[in-house]
């Protein structure tokens, strides 16, 4: 549904294809189509009338209050306007201030954001405004449109739309308990009806008084609730009546595994079933009660775990075949059967299925590629693919392609972790034309991959990512024939921990025009040259770049070269310190003396987790102070850089990483600290780098679903690439205890970017174990930061203590939240930040 | 072309269409009748709740447009609000309510989507008795009622 309605281009950017919904952009439609049904038809017609009504009353209380032939806002009935603006209550004193509140001069502070406040119409009343019509010929006169039965859309409009279809969270369950029913006997929904129109058609202007009516517009009450995790929402539940009902259908809307624990929840789902869209289980999980359930609304569905009971689980996922847009499997079998792949294709609406953990025939994938005409997105990441029994099979039936056959529609392909060999892939590949993004990280398989691409060149137009990360096979000369194919049409590549080398990038620079998002982390081959080059001749178009892991000497970077004016988020980590400047011999200048003592300094390696099975260790610099008697200890950092817009949108990751990870819930809905009020909690690092079978995030770049959903950058002054970045990503090494005069001279390295940091406004502090952040040492450190409104102090050893808190707040002027583990900050020391700096967010993570 | 809007107390707007047309409300409108230099009456929004709202997306003027599609997304956060935005909505309760009434008039899906995680972080990690004093709402359940409500939604709380 997504090929012809989305623009490739859209999709990438947005990064947010779902399944299972059609695309509800007739929601806009049926708003504007039914506004011109209205405007050309008669008020006979409910909508028209029932809008126009609120259109009168809309200048209702206007004509009364005001006499109809008093022509200046000057004459404004003073408690009138005090009603209107009870904040500006208090300066009304006489008609002759009210005028001056009326004109939006001196009490409406200058509009900083470019919006022209204008000043009161002339003649706001009188006789012309006080009828209809006239007061809109204004507008509509020119376009000949009949204006008396113009009518505004209305709030509630949106509403009745999605009713209409079916959107309204308030469908009650067939058989749902005693009190369920006795709330929504007619009469009570009745009244909730005409609560609903009066708030609906009841203007604004009548509510001053009293605001809180928002609670009950149906819309805006649904809309909070959809934010709320399970347990607020079952605080919420017992507010009133109202909010219970609209509560309910959200708490039961996503099921987890663990709630089948409870018995009462056990004893509630068969008649809460209506409201069920999604099934996430495991162990826990009745599955004998879950079949019995009619659920007739569940788009989605993920199994895991354990390997009885296939049967039923097949049976729960047939009885949904009308609604499953989504479906999960993940070791629910040692080895799914092509009869699985039967109920599979028997499901009607299937857009996005992954299957994880187990093994398939070559068969089964034939199956899915030819049989399920709607699957969109596919994803059979790390799975076993047994090798089709040749013996009874003439033609091994991975191999067969009948060209005249329909073929898949998918778009999103995940092979990540499968040894598909040339010949499957190639299939594959050919099965799949409408391919855009496509995953085959970590395969070891393939031979040859200049023949892949070519076939990728002729069989997919449309793919624009594609993810290569650990695809250590592939050598560099494979590289030039993918650049030299698929160039023009990549826009997201992934390429971590590959044999990438200088050669393939420069020649990357400049096949790749389109290309948006580039990870080479830890592609060792590359040198600072090439990185450095690669900017240089780079299209404008890459916002982002992944590099860390290469290991880069400042001295030969100039970021001033850089051409990538549309750089977003950089990831690059750079010795501050390196053997040849702290050296006496060579910078005469250095205040280090004396003494032999040396220091490891070791990078923090970003866990890409899941990204590359072959993590290079961290790069390792040995730091020699020849004469260092003076100092006590050395602060040695590895920088990383992130320039970031990170707008909140999450156009940073692609659709088949989003997808993976969102649509097909393996984990419950968010379930945040209640306590917690702050924003992101997403961790900077991927949480367990290690068991990637089982992990969810599976993303083409692990790392940017982080914390790059950072305050956006003010857009048109897109100057050098440095001056852009606003975050830094400083990894504190062993040892941090004090600066010194060496790194306060080395902070004015002409060469280092730190010095152009002016926007910097994140601050991310990576130690590995025994660094603090006191003031008797990295004291003047933090003060170079005082831009800096967010501090992560993820990865530092140190219990912070009442002290450091009050410190580093003061000493950072512009601080507005503070990431935190929980061992950094106590409760206690929350509570008391809470009372000593409410405007500091403290936020922690998730233990 | 900078449109004209005119709040319910007749303070006129001009802003640029592109900022406008974050409203999708006005956006059809433009679309449905063309543009014109008449303001476009908005009667159910004050002029200091439109200036706020003006305000808001005079800053998300360069945003994409949020499909429909990301708002079935099931995994819903309130604690991604970005920095801007919850400086924004740092307002007392009564603005607060105005912005997203206005928000979902005019139809701005994002900003009634930051007001409700806002209003949805105001109701977070409170018991009903506090949320209710919060919103001034009446507790019409009786005691009995309430109580076997929290009785079968007892498995809802398990984090």
């Amino acid at each position: 549904m997504h090929d012809n309605s989305t623009p490739t281009s859209s999709s990438e950017a947005t990064g947010c294809i779902s399944f299972g919904s059609d695309p509800t952009s007739t929601l806009v439609k049926a708003d504007s189509s039914s506004t011109l049904s209205n405007l050309g038809s008669t008020p006979a017609t409910t909508s028209s009338s029932s809008s126009s009504s609120s259109g009168s009353s809309a200048r209702h209380p206007m004509s009364q209050q005001i006499p109809e032939h008093f022509y200046g806002p000057t004459q404004l009935d003073p408690a009138y306007l005090a009603s209107l603006f009870p904040a500006l209550a208090q300066p009304v004193a006489s008609p002759s201030s009210a005028a001056a509140i009326a004109v939006p001069g001196p009490q409406h502070p200058p509009l900083t954001t470019g919006v022209e406040a204008v000043n009161l119409v002339a003649t706001p009343s009188g006789p012309t405004s006080s009828s209809q019509p006239s007061l809109y010929t204004g507008i509509w006169g020119s376009s000949d449109i009949g204006s008396e039965n113009f009518t505004w859309p209305h709030p509630s409009k949106r509403l009745r739309d999605k009713e209409a279809k079916g959107w309204s969270p308030c469908l009650e369950p067939s058989g749902s308990s005693e009190m369920c029913k006795e709330e929504h006997n007619s009469a009570d929904l009745d009244k909730q009806e005409q609560q609903q129109q009066q708030t609906a058609t009841k203007p604004t202007f009548y509510r001053k008084l009293d605001h809180l009516g928002m609670l009950e517009v149906p819309d805006i009450i649904s809309c909070i609730f959809e934010f709320l995790d399970k347990p607020s929402l079952a605080s919420v539940s017992r507010v009133n009546r109202m909010w219970r009902r609209y509560s309910m259908p959200l708490m039961w809307r996503h099921i987890v595994d663990r709630n089948w624990r409870h018995r009462t929840f056990c004893g509630l789902i068969a008649s809460k079933a209506n409201w069920v869209r999604s099934l996430h289980c495991q162990m826990s999980t009745d599955y004998d009660l879950l079949l019995s359930c009619n659920m007739a609304h569940l788009n989605s569905i993920s199994m895991r775990g354990n390997h009885d009971s296939i049967d039923t689980k097949m049976a729960i996922i047939q009885k949904a075949s009308n609604t499953l847009s989504s479906l999960s499997l993940s070791g629910v079998a040692l080895t799914l059967s092509t009869d699985v792949a039967q109920v599979i294709q028997g499901l009607k609406r299937l857009s996005a299925l992954k299957i994880t953990r187990t093994s398939i025939t070559g068969s089964f994938v034939h199956m899915l590629l030819d049989g399920c005409p709607d699957l969109e997105f596919l994803s059979l990441r790390g799975i076993t693919l047994e090798t089709t029994p040749h013996v009874d099979d003439e033609q091994p039936q991975l191999r067969k392609l009948d060209l005249d056959h329909p073929v898949s529609r998918i778009l999103y392909l995940n092979l990540r972790n499968v040894d598909v060999d040339d010949d499957d892939l190639l299939y594959i590949v050919e099965a799949c034309p409408e391919l855009r993004e496509l995953s085959i990280a970590g395969n070891s398989s393939l031979e040859d991959f200049s023949h892949v691409a070519k076939t990728l060149r002729k069989s997919c137009p449309h793919l624009y990512a594609l993810d290569m990360a650990s695809c250590v096979e592939i050598t560099e000369d494979q590289f030039t024939v993918l650049w030299t194919m698929l160039g023009p049409q990549l826009k997201i590549v992934n390429l971590a921990g590959t044999k990438l080398g200088d050669k393939a990038l420069a020649l990357m620079a400049r096949e790749c025009q389109s290309l948006t998002r580039l990870d080479i982390q830890y592609c060792t081959n590359i040198s600072t040259k090439g990185l450095h080059d690669f900017m240089c001749s780079v299209s404008p178009t890459l916002q982002q770049l992944e590099a860390s892991g290469v290991t880069i000497d400042p001295e030969e970077i100039d970021d001033r070269e850089w051409v990538c004016s549309g750089l977003e988020v950089l990831v690059i980590h750079i010795n501050l310190f390196d053997r040849r400047q702290l050296c006496p011999g060579r910078q005469q200048e250095n205040a280090l003396e004396a003494s032999s003592r040396t220091t490891t300094m070791t990078a923090t390696a970003n866990s890409t987790g899941t990204t590359s099975a072959v993590i290079s260790p961290p790069p390792t610099t040995i730091l020699e102070y020849g004469h260092a008697e003076n100092i006590t200890s050395i602060i040695g950092f590895l920088f990383g850089s992130r320039f970031a817009r990170g707008d909140g949108h999450q156009s940073d990751r692609t659709a088949l990483s989003r997808l993976d990870e969102d649509v097909i819930m393996e984990s419950p809905p968010a379930e945040v600290d209640s306590m917690n009020d702050s924003v992101s909690n997403t961790p900077w690092r991927t949480p367990d780098p290690i068991d990637t079978s089982d992990s969810d995030t599976e993303m083409i770049h692990p790392e940017q679903a982080g914390p790059i959903e950072k305050e956006r950058q003010p857009k048109g002054s897109s100057h050098a690439a440095a001056e852009e970045m606003h975050q830094v990503q400083s990894s504190a090494a062993t040892g941090l205890e004090a600066v010194d005069a060496a790194l306060k001279k080395k902070l004015r390295h002409p060469h280092h970017p730190i010095q152009r940091l002016t926007k910097l406004h994140y601050l991310g502090l990576m130690g590995t174990g025994t660094a603090k952040l006191v003031k008797s040492s990295v004291g003047e450190f933090i003060e170079a930061f005082g831009q800096v409104d967010h501090l992560d102090l993820s990865g530092l050893s140190q219990a912070f203590r009442q002290e450091d808190l009050t410190w580093l707040i003061e000493s950072l002027p512009s601080l507005f939240q503070v990431d935190a583990e929980h061992y950094h900050i106590s409760d206690d020391l929350r509570k008391w930040c809470r009372k000593e700096f409410p405007g500091i967010l403290i936020h922690r993570k998730e233990r | 072309m900078p449109i004209t809007l005119l709040s319910l107390d007749d303070v006129q707007f001009k802003v640029d269409k592109e900022v406008a047309e974050r409203s999708i409300l006005i956006k059809n409108m433009i679309e449905d009748v063309g543009e014109s230099d008449a303001p476009i009456p908005l009667p159910n929004v004050s002029s200091s709740v439109l200036k706020k709202v003006i305000e808001y997306c005079e800053h998300h003027r360069n945003d994409p447009v949020q499909t429909q599609d990301e708002t079935d997304d099931p995994r819903k956060r309130s604690n991604d609000i970005e920095e801007w935005d919850m400086k924004f909505m740092m307002v007392d309760q009564e603005m607060l309510f105005e912005i997203i009434l206005a928000a979902n008039y005019l139809d701005i899906k994002p900003l009634l989507d930051v007001g409700c995680k806002t209003v949805a972080n105001i109701i977070k990690g409170k018991t009903p008795e506090e949320i209710r004093k919060v919103f001034n709402i009446v507790n019409d359940f009786t005691p009995e009622e309430e109580a076997q409500i929290k009785k079968e939604n007892e498995w809802a709380e398990d984090r």
